[in-house]
């Protein structure tokens, strides 16, 4: 038997839930975000995410690697044939990111070193390697890039794990 | 001679409070049923999630590459390693704890600061994320006002030892709260959206073909992901007419979200929309909002799938359930620690529950959608025909002469 009528109880979670409601509602646009982001994040929700790069086929990934960096990819299909290591495929996603601004290049040598001095050691991975790779691209073509045949197909530092960060 | 309108007018304040807290109580099905049932695959959904999350990476990601959200900024500006370290596995056992319906309350409340400190930190790093709703609200309200331990939960079970049991079709307040909370910031989330897209500042209409340049770009990055790659690029470049076709679909699409306010057959044609929506961009345009797919589920009625798909696993559910009957509180109760704990410490060191929950990596951010797709479409599809049907007996009955009258 369902009963819907609100008792004591109920009637102080519906002013509980429709205060919050409120306060959520008010600081998403006093944030001027948008609740998909607020009150997670202090981030614009639309700034960054349309600003497209020009029409030609080359510039397009090139605008990217502006705005971005260069990429380091790091790939453990690789690297870690155990599957053993301890970020697992969350980590073969992961990319670093190097932008133009000062100490940046450094400072994800130094992520990749604390990788491999602080979360390795003792696993069963050989090494940890950052790479540099970028493709001509033709994103009307399909595939719309070379995926073998990088332009561009640099180490960026490789770590073997239990000898300490070495490059 | 005093007027009608006096009394009218006197009683606005009161209705302004009446009418939102009734909308806010109304009848959902089976609603206690449905929120035991969404907190099993929340919290199966939360833990896929956390598959794709590392937290200790992120202890020497570039600062000046960091964005200080509001609980990461306020409250742990610089958190000790130790805390990237257990953050993750304290918040897988917390939400086996959570599936069993153990502690519910607390259990809620500690999903929900764990995940808000960890989403504060990964947010930090990559903004698009759509997880507001899986780490912060659905939680919160199922805190505030909701009770989602009522069934399919060993709390639950304890109640019912004391005559304080409810059954899944029961539609009180505090079953329905949560769900009628979450869904007012997911309309006001993309009507927001729509808004945002249409001031003449955004350059959602003013950027010259932004569907092409988006669809391309996508292009590369699916491929370098080694993702579906979008068919077709060369649609939005040669027809203007669609890519504008696209823009003004997307504003319309989310602004439409305000009829889920009125509930029925709208309110299914608008979600299976979305699923569509979020299947094509999960899949094609590798603008991935798989967090956000947890919240359809709680405006499903997950209780009568489960009573139409009961029958079927009658033989496979009996003697789990007699067994489950028949084991002591206190034993269940020692079994779900040990459970919790060891699920946190298999996540820390080994794979296992997260190739389990992957199914050895088959499920992703990505191929989620695969599955949802058909279905959503198949569930448009039947909504579009039960909605043209009822609008083609409207007409008939319309054009009929009234027999009442005649008679």
């Amino acid at each position: 038997m369902s009963d819907t009528t609100p008792n004591k109880a109920d009637r102080f979670r519906i002013r509980a839930t429709v205060v919050v409601l409120v306060v959520l509602l008010i600081g998403s646009i006093w944030k001027g975000e948008g609740i998909d982001h607020w009150p997670l994040t202090t981030f614009p929700m639309y700034t960054e995410v349309y600003e497209y790069p020009p029409e030609t086929a080359e510039r397009l990934f090139l605008v990217m690697v502006l705005v971005n960096g260069d990429e380091i990819e790091i790939n453990p299909r690789k690297i870690f044939p155990h599957g053993r290591f301890k970020a697992g495929e969350a980590m073969i996603e992961v990319s670093f990111f190097l932008v133009d601004k000062p100490n940046a290049r450094e400072q994800s040598k130094r992520t990749l070193e604390r990788v491999a001095e602080e979360l390795l050691p003792g696993r069963e991975v050989v090494a940890i390697e950052g790479r540099r790779r970028v493709w001509d691209v033709d994103p009307m073509a399909s595939p719309p890039l070379e995926l073998n045949r990088p332009r561009i197909d640099e180490s960026l530092g490789r770590f073997e794990i239990g000898k300490g960060a070495s490059h | 001679m005093k007027s009608a309108r006096g009394p009218a007018i006197s009683r606005i304040p009161q209705n302004l409070i009446r009418w939102p807290a009734a909308w806010l109580t109304g009848h959902e099905a089976n609603a206690a049923g449905r929120l035991g049932l969404f907190r099993i695959v929340y919290c199966v959904f939360y833990l896929f999630l956390l598959i794709e999350y590392h937290a200790p990476l992120l202890y020497d990601f570039p600062r000046f590459l960091q964005r200080r959200s509001v609980f990461a900024g306020r409250w742990l500006v610089d958190p000790p390693w130790i805390f990237y370290e257990l953050i993750v596995p304290c918040l897988v056992a917390s939400l086996v704890l959570l599936l069993l319906g153990l502690w519910t309350r607390v259990m809620t409340a500690v999903v929900l600061v764990l995940g808000g400190l960890l989403e504060a930190h990964l947010s930090g790093v990559d903004m698009e994320r759509a997880t507001a709703f899986v780490m912060a609200y659905i939680p919160l309200f199922m805190l505030i006002g909701g009770d989602w331990s009522a069934t399919y939960s060993l709390d639950a079970r304890r109640r019912r030892g004391s005559q304080l049991g409810v059954g899944p079709a029961d539609s009180g307040p505090r079953f329905v709260l949560p769900i009628r909370a979450v869904m007012v910031m997911l309309i006001f989330g993309f009507f927001t959206a729509a808004l945002y897209k249409a001031l003449p500042s955004a350059p959602w209409f003013t950027q010259d073909n932004l569907f092409g340049h988006l669809t391309l770009q996508r292009r590369v990055r699916n491929a370098l992901d080694g993702n579906p790659i979008m068919p077709m690029p060369w649609l939005f470049m040669e027809y203007p007419w669609l890519e504008a076709g696209m823009r003004w679909f997307v504003v319309i699409f989310e602004a439409a979200f305000l009829l889920l306010l009125v509930g029925g057959r709208i309110r299914a044609l608008i979600l299976s929309t979305a699923l569509i929506f979020h299947a094509i961009n999960g899949i094609w345009l590798g603008v991935s909002f798989t967090p956000i797919l947890i919240v359809y589920f709680l405006f499903i009625d997950l209780e009568s799938w489960r009573a139409r798909a009961a029958p079927v696993f009658a033989p496979l559910a009996r003697p789990v359930r007699t067994a489950f009957g028949s084991t002591n509180h206190t034993v269940l109760v020692v079994t779900g620690l040990l459970l919790a704990c060891a699920t946190g410490l298999l996540w820390e060191y080994t794979r296992l529950p997260q190739s389990v929950l992957s199914l050895g990596g088959l499920v992703n951010m990505v191929t989620i959608w695969y599955p949802v797709l058909p279905i959503a479409s198949l569930w448009f599809a039947f909504v579009v025909i039960e909605l043209l049907r009822s609008l083609i007996g409207l007409n008939r009955r319309a054009g009929k002469p009234d027999e009442t009258a005649t008679a």
